[in-house]
């Protein structure tokens, strides 16, 4: 199995003051492609910050990470930006949806910026939000919408440019547990059915066993892997 | 482009309130510099006519030195122009003829009423009248021009014939000036300035007469066809001087009239479009602050756009075409807004002052004002664009 993401030594370094922050504390492993991994550990011991590491949204103080094979390290921002459009989705645990757009808008937007024309951007809009079964809801903003669904309509923006990898920062942690049930079905049958790679942050324990591997971290450090 | 502005518009729409103030910014600033412009144009139009109308072969001889005209007449007592001055200038080479007047304010009275206004006192030879004419641009509209045969008589101004009195002074209409009876010969049309228009024009000898006075306001000299206006104003100059043992008079040919109002208009000028380019500085200031507000409300939503994969170009593309079009949308409006002020200003004009001024919003000025408007957008706006372009992208996600 190629692996679609590879750390090698990373460490993030936040300088508070005299203070030095690990985030990130020389971290090394792999992902496959068509893999779902669950993070798991305590607040503040790095997962959103390695997420983004992977994500290309930062780059680490040290070490190096491969995307689909490629080195990353010396890449300018439009670069990074250019791999997230194309082969990255993110998935908030606040949604971070815009507020002004409707749901088949907030859908487009990533289309809009990868230069997809207009009519080819609705339909594949639609049919998205049909796959998470909110083709009822596509002019609704995300005021009109429940938590549960303003996650779906996350997801189908996370999917618009076919990405590969899709990096989830607990995408359950602001909505009730059956909708949460609802997003983890949706992440699973994308690892199955769609073959992507799936990186979940979650504090679900329930939620993380349902992946194929699971990593704990804390301090920063990867504590333990498991199958 | 076309989603850039659509997005762009949306934005606004958002916070209407405050892109509606920082808009009137925008509008303030580009209607006061097209007002102001086109005023200011209008003037040196109506100014030019007015030159056009005296013609550029005339010399005004006038009292008072020219190093401080007004001033060293009251300290050291006025060099006044008579009779004498007159005879020396017609004799001067070159000129055609030399028409001295008299201008005072006077008692004019009608049956019980009583009112103040202009009386002129001018030559009644019929080639004088005529030039007279022509410079003022006064047409008589009933009854007729003065003659040499007349004596007191009178031609009044529109406005002695309609405002002055409460009832209208009609053509045969007999009026008291400083007491003095004149019979109305003629009423001229109306000239748009309200001083020509609030005149009474007297023959020159009976004007000597009834205003007490036997110096002239001022003398129109005429210059022969072909003659150098300038050459023959040096002559009248130096033979005044001779005989007057002093330069105790003002002498200017209608060129150098010309030149000086222009020069005057020129500054008026500058100094409107400087007061109201500062006002469109504020403007600008006013889109910089908005946009600044703009891309911190939105740091957040600048984060997500980013991780889903938008260049620091587009992201500062959205920014700036929405300052851009805050400053085309102020510059259409404040085009609109700028036209109509200055259309006021030329009916205002017109009726309460004694320059009849035709305001022009010329096509260059409406093109300048929607690029200036444009650049000023892109200028406040590039600043804040830039900071939400460069934005780091975790931090703006974790923004709260
Ligand atoms: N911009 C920053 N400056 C300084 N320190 C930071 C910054 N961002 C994160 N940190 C620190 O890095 C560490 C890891 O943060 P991170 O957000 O990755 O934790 P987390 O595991 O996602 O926590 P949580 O479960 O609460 O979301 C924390 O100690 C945090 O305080
Ligand atoms: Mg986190």
């Amino acid at each position: 199995m190629r692996n679609i993401i590879e750390l090698r030594g990373v460490s993030k370094i936040y300088q508070l003051g005299k203070v030095e922050v690990k985030a990130l504390d020389k971290v090394s492993f792999s992902i496959g492609s068509n893999d779902f991994i669950s993070i798991i550990g305590p607040s503040g011991s790095g997962k959103s910050t390695l997420l983004d590491v992977i994500g290309l949204l930062t780059k680490p103080t040290l070490g190096q990470v491969f995307v689909d094979g490629v080195v990353t390290t010396e890449m300018s921002n439009d670069q990074m930006a250019e791999i997230r459009r194309k082969k990255i989705g993110f998935i908030f645990q606040t949604f971070n949806l815009i507020p002004r757009l409707t749901a088949l808008e907030n859908v487009m937007l990533p289309m809009w910026f990868a230069g997809v024309p207009d009519s080819e951007k609705k339909e594949r809009g639609q049919q998205l939000l049909e796959l998470v079964g909110l083709g009822h809801r596509i002019n609704h903003k995300p005021n009109e919408l429940s938590g549960g669904e303003r996650q779906r309509v996350a997801i189908a923006r996370a999917l618009t440019n076919k990405p590969k990898i899709i990096l989830a920062d607990e995408p359950t942690g602001n909505i009730d547990s059956k909708s949460g049930k609802q997003i983890m079905d949706i992440l699973i049958k994308l690892y199955k059915d769609e073959k992507k790679t799936v990186v979940m942050v979650t504090h679900d324990n329930s939620l993380a066993k349902r992946a194929r591997k699971r990593i704990k971290i804390k301090d920063g450090k990867i504590i333990r892997r498991a199958k | 482009m076309i989603e850039l502005l659509r997005v762009a518009l949306r934005n606004l729409m958002q916070q209407r309130a405050r892109s509606l103030l920082t808009l009137l910014g925008v509008i303030i600033g580009i209607a006061a510099i097209v007002a102001l412009v086109s005023v200011g144009e209008g003037l040196q139009y109506a100014v030019n006519e007015q030159f056009e109308k005296m013609g550029m072969d005339k010399i005004m001889v006038m009292p008072g030195s020219p190093d401080s005209p007004g001033l060293s007449g009251m300290m050291f007592g006025m060099g006044e122009l008579t009779d004498r001055d007159v005879k020396i200038i017609e004799k001067v080479g070159g000129v055609e003829m030399a028409a001295p007047m008299i201008l005072e304010s006077a008692i004019i009275e009608m049956g019980r009423e009583t009112a103040y206004t202009y009386v002129a006192g001018m030559p009644v030879e019929k080639k004088i009248m005529k030039m007279i004419e022509d410079m003022q641009g006064y047409e008589i509209r009933a009854g007729r021009d003065l003659t040499e045969s007349d004596k007191y008589a009178a031609l009044i101004g529109y406005g002695v014939e309609n405002d002055l009195f409460d009832k209208n002074v009609r053509v045969r209409d007999k009026i008291k000036i400083n007491g003095r009876t004149f019979r109305v010969v003629g009423v001229m049309e109306k000239i748009g300035s309200r001083m020509d228009d609030l005149s009474i024009i007297i023959p020159l000898e009976q004007s000597k007469e009834v205003l007490n006075k036997t110096d002239y306001f001022y003398i129109i000299v005429d210059v022969k066809n072909g003659e150098d206006v300038s050459k023959v104003a040096e002559k009248i100059k130096h033979d005044l001087k001779k005989d007057r043992n002093a330069e105790d008079f003002n002498l200017q040919t209608s060129e150098q009239l010309k030149e000086t109002a222009a020069s005057i208009l020129g500054i008026i000028q500058a100094v409107f479009v400087g007061i109201a380019a500062i006002s469109l500085v504020v403007g600008g200031i006013g889109i910089m602050n908005t946009m600044l507000m703009a891309v911190m409300e939105r740091t957040r939503e600048i984060g997500v756009m980013k991780a889903i994969g938008a260049t620091e170009k587009r992201i500062m593309s959205i920014f700036l075409v929405e300052s851009a079009l805050i400053g085309l949308l102020g510059g259409v409006l404040g085009i609109a807004l700028g036209s109509l002020v200055s259309y006021g200003v030329s009916l205002a004009a017109t009726s309460y002052t004694s320059i009849p001024i035709k305001t022009i919003v010329a096509p260059y000025l409406v093109v300048g004002a929607l690029a200036f408007s444009m650049v000023v957008g892109v200028i406040s706006g590039a600043y804040p664009a830039r900071r939400a372009a460069r934005m780091d992208p975790v931090e703006a996600l974790r923004w709260e």
